[in-house]
């Protein structure tokens, strides 16, 4: 039998060139990605495996646990954990103003924890320091926004204190009533800071009387001061 | 110490495929670590090859073009894996291959073989006088050879495109000898089943 041969097809050249050109760029590229990689083996099979999957269990924990931790008290078991995400929260806030809204938040947090220590009187009085101690610090980021930002940004922040203010008040009057004596302590000084609060506001432009906020129907307590930016229904 | 191994086989001489093994190891070698010009030289003196491969597997020029480009891109990426205990040619083979079946797969459709006679460079090709060229007008022919199977056609590509021998074929698709002279046995035997003109083959 001869030995026939098929019609050997050939490569376009500029295909031919152009592959090479590509190729040869890939692996100009690939070296140097492997170069980077080369530290990464031993620090992989060394510690950084184990750490990641530890770091892996304790975030899923964490996830687990943190659905149960936002509703928790202070004094329960997840508590701790809630107060941890706050803190993270309050670390990554960009400027001074979400800071000051942030502590606002907490701040509320405490409140509303407060109130549900109604019924549970032995976990009042570390509610209720909780709740000062946020207050104090909404205060404290308040007080320092105000001596450094100019204009516009006072005034936002002057918005925060009296949306605070005009939730805090109404409620803290309430459970001042209702707490033991030791917590009780704690409602009065926080109602004190918010006053405090409410006097460091900017003067107020003429004519805009305001009041201390009140719960519709709710008679005026003996706090109330003039504000220049006038209080809300 | 002398060197000499007296009970050791005796030096014989090396061919130049072996030659060429040595040195496609070497500059595999070179291109795991880095060297993009020593892949280079690997793609110059192979793509012709794996090209006339994919054509015959696949008989289009675009997707030939695709897949040998998709050949040389994984093999860029493979070489760090790449041991010269086998050709560096079978290995390219083997890529390509793999590369022509993955694409069947996701195409499920494959140009008949024999299209492969209308290439627009087939101009260019080796003993234009041969058998099988002559017989590419057969219809008869193009349906034989349309059913063979993927390894014969390997067989007959190896064998007939690239004009390698026995030896170098089993080399290369990691069979035996006698294995590759069955299986080019078995598809020229296919062949002839259907070809009006015996003689050709």
């Amino acid at each position: 039998m001869q030995d026939p041969r098929l019609p050997r097809p050939a490569i376009r050249p500029d295909f031919r060139s152009r592959l090479r050109a590509q190729l040869t760029s890939e692996a100009v590229r690939l070296a140097e990605e492997r170069r980077r990689r080369r530290g990464w083996p031993s620090v992989w099979s060394g510690w950084l495996r184990p750490a990641l999957a530890v770091a892996t269990v304790a975030l899923v924990l964490a996830l687990g646990t943190g659905v149960a931790a936002a509703g928790s008290l202070p004094g329960d078991a997840g508590y701790p954990l809630k107060r941890a995400v706050e803190e993270t929260q309050l670390a990554l806030a960009p400027t001074g103003q979400a800071r000051v809204e942030i502590l606002a938040s907490h701040a509320q947090r405490r409140l509303e924890e407060l109130a549900k220590t109604v019924q549970r009187a032995d976990r009042a009085p570390t509610a209720s320091a909780e709740y000062e101690a946020a207050l104090m610090r909404f205060a404290e980021a308040v007080e320092k926004l105000r001596a450094a930002e100019p204009g516009t940004k006072r005034d936002a922040v002057t918005d925060v204190v009296d949306a605070a203010r005009e939730r805090h008040l109404p409620l803290l009057e309430q459970l001042k009533e209702r707490l033991p004596t030791d917590a009780r302590q704690g409602i009065e000084r926080a109602i004190e800071q918010h006053e405090k609060l409410e006097r460091g506001k900017p003067s107020s432009p003429p004519g805009k009387p305001t009041e201390r906020p009140t719960r519709t129907g709710e008679r005026e307590g003996p706090r109330a001061t003039a504000s220049p930016r006038g209080g809300r229904p | 110490m002398s060197g000499e191994q007296p009970n050791g086989p005796a030096e014989r001489p090396v061919s130049p495929n072996e030659r060429s093994a040595d040195d496609d190891a070497l500059l595999a070698t070179r291109a795991a670590s880095g060297d993009a010009e020593a892949f280079g030289i690997l793609y110059d003196r192979y793509v012709d090859v794996v090209y006339r491969y994919v054509y015959y597997r696949v008989r289009n020029e675009a997707e030939a073009e695709d897949v040998t480009s998709d050949v040389f891109f994984k093999a860029l990426r493979a070489i760090p894996r790449y041991t010269p205990r086998q050709p560096f040619l079978a290995w390219l083979y083997r890529i390509a291959r793999n590369s022509v079946i993955d694409r069947a797969r996701r195409q499920r459709t494959q140009v008949p073989f024999e299209d492969a006679l209308l290439h627009p460079h087939a101009d260019r090709v080796v003993d234009p006088d041969a058998g099988l060229l002559a017989l590419s007008d057969s219809t008869t022919v193009r349906e034989a050879i349309g059913r063979l199977t993927p390894l014969q056609q390997e067989v007959i590509v190896l064998r007939y495109v690239e004009g390698l021998d026995t030896r170098a074929i089993a080399r290369i698709i990691g069979r035996r000898d006698g294995t590759v002279r069955g299986i080019e046995f078995r598809a020229l035997g296919a062949l002839r089943q259907i070809l009006p003109s015996r003689e050709a083959l």
